[in-house]
């Protein structure tokens, strides 16, 4: 059985020190893959700050061809991170700790490696976008947002979303993603597009599925109707996105 | 959600009486808010007021609902809370907020309503009537921004500056920049590694707020005026504006208006804020180098 750890945060200092030397972290990296030993003396210091909130401790699978493990790690640090408070789990400092003592080794294989993913998917800006699609954060958010308690297999979004990234990205895009009437059917539509009718989930499918899903909100408080009445018009828009491509 | 000045199909009634397709009717809200569950929640108190006939019948025969939807983009929470007219509560706990929080009002159809009509509507629209569809908005108040940095564990104040060093910059110069929470004072890593090694040295603290901080606050805050920007905004924009802000209302002992604010002589109140650093900066390095053992002033007997 794993111990308990204490949570922490990569101090402020620290983040933007690494930000803003994006090209020295990315030699760092491939110069030492296997772990983040370097930055204790790149920064001059110690990076982080504990905090008192605990987790049980966990450790991830490698795997240089990162599918094969990606749904098992994303649903380790999911389970073993979702009691954490909102805050912490929108702190970009907090994504940085599991970035580089978790999934330092992993994020190099998890999408693309190359420099400038330094500034856009490892040290991410505070925002709604970035976090949805850092490379630590989004193992976490992919199931945050798709987890559907009413389902019988309340993963089966998780996983096809993690199979499949163009939804999960297009939802990230767009403020409304955030609420479950609205992402669960959407992922419903889009898994069933796929299963059953063999569309490919390209961004002009997916986004036009969200376009969709915004218009509701332009006159209507989006919040206020159930999933079964945004998946009823989007299963419309799925049709009609269908006979299009005929 | 924020509605802002969208069009709407059909009357919508609004607080801001120049986005309202009402004569005189008025829907709006306050709210009072406080810390309980020995501050791990924040109580809002909401007072709901609305009084157009049409409306409130809507609502006394539930085919319309008051709510008010609070979101904080930082947090990604999000969600709405049906309220009663009069007094209500929300209690959320406080870990779901960072930054900016917004209330926002709705009245909004909870069926189909046809022939939804009322006598004040703005006169152009006669004698016509609206067919409503479930959960159309038909009333709205835009509400408030607050804002909430919790940290249960962080009761230390925090610089609003950070100094750090940058491998990317002219090995001569000393580069400022801001974000939404700090001021940044980038260096050339040999300089950094001077300052880290000598920072704490009590007789260097005025030197080196006259050479970093006061520079780098004035020249954020010219930058802030170069966006034209009310007070009140910028200070739920940017955390170290807060900060100044409330530095500011310490030595001057009033706020600062957005007239003040638009004059504001930056290099000087800068040094305000540091009590003078770079005075007190001068007399150390002549107490250091001419008055002290081993300054010019120290002659060999």
């Amino acid at each position: 059985m794993m111990s308990k750890i204490r949570i922490k945060l990569m101090k402020e200092e620290a983040y933007k020190t690494l930000q803003n030397n994006s090209k020295d972290v990315f030699k760092y990296i491939k110069k030492y893959p296997s772990k983040a030993v370097w930055l204790n003396e790149f920064l001059g210091y110690d990076p982080y700050i504990e905090k008192t909130y605990k987790i049980d401790d966990f450790e991830l699978k490698y795997n240089k061809n990162y599918n094969e493990v990606s749904w098992e790690n994303s649903y380790t640090i999911y389970s073993h991170l979702k009691e954490l408070p909102r805050y912490i789990l929108s702190n970009n400092l907090f994504w940085a700790w599991i970035l580089f003592e978790k999934f330092y080794k992993q994020a190099q294989v998890a999408i693309e490696f190359n420099p400038s993913v330094i500034s856009t998917r490892w040290l991410i800006r505070v925002s709604r976008r970035d976090l949805m699609l850092g490379v630590a954060s989004r193992q976490f958010f992919k199931i945050d947002v798709s987890f559907a308690e009413d389902e019988n297999d309340k993963y089966s979004y998780s996983k096809f979303i993690i199979d499949n990234h163009n939804p999960y990205k297009n939802i990230a895009m767009r403020n409304i993603g955030m609420l479950k009437n609205v992402a669960l059917p959407y992922f419903k539509i889009c898994k069933e597009a796929y299963e059953k009718y063999n569309v490919i989930l390209n961004d002009k499918f997916c986004s036009s599925l969200m376009k969709e899903a915004s218009k509701i909100g332009s006159v209507m408080l989006i919040e206020d109707l159930s999933e079964e009445e945004v998946y009823d018009i989007l299963s419309k828009k799925m049709i009609e996105l269908i006979k299009e491509t005929k | 959600m924020r509605i802002g000045k969208r069009l709407f199909p059909y009357p919508i009634l609004n607080k801001d009486p120049f986005l309202s397709q009402y004569k005189k009717s008025t829907f709006y809200f306050d709210y009072q808010q406080e810390l309980v569950d020995q501050n791990n929640a924040i109580l809002f108190h909401i007072n709901t007021t609305l009084d157009n006939e049409t409306l409130l019948k809507l609502v006394e025969e539930r085919k319309a609902e008051i709510n008010i939807v609070i979101e904080c983009p930082e947090t990604m929470f999000r969600k709405k809370y049906p309220v009663n007219i009069g007094l209500s509560e929300i209690k959320i706990s406080i870990g779901n907020f960072s930054g900016k929080v917004y209330l926002l009002g709705f009245i909004i159809a909870k069926d189909n309503i046809s022939d939804f009509k009322s006598s004040d509507f703005l006169d152009f629209y006669g004698d016509i009537s609206f067919d409503i569809e479930k959960h159309d908005i038909i009333a709205t108040d835009m509400g408030f921004v607050t804002k909430v940095n919790f940290d249960p564990e962080d009761n230390a104040k925090k610089s609003i500056f950070l100094v750090i060093k940058n491998n990317n910059i002219d090995k001569k110069i000393m580069k400022i920049e801001y974000d939404s929470s700090k001021i940044i004072i980038n260096l050339p890593p040999e300089q950094w590694n001077a300052y880290n090694t000598t920072k704490n040295l009590s007789n260097l603290g005025s030197i080196y707020f006259s050479m970093f901080a006061i520079p780098a606050l004035s020249f954020s805050l010219n930058e802030l005026l170069k966006i034209k920007c009310g007070v009140d905004t910028l200070r739920l924009d940017y955390k170290w504006f807060d900060v100044f802000a409330k530095k500011y209302e310490e030595i001057e002992k009033h706020e600062l208006s957005d007239d003040e604010f638009a004059a504001l002589n930056t290099l000087e109140i800068s040094q305000k804020l540091f009590d003078g650093a770079v005075i007190d900066a001068i007399d150390e390095i002549f107490k250091t180098n001419i008055v002290l053992p081993g300054g010019l002033n120290d002659v060999e007997d």
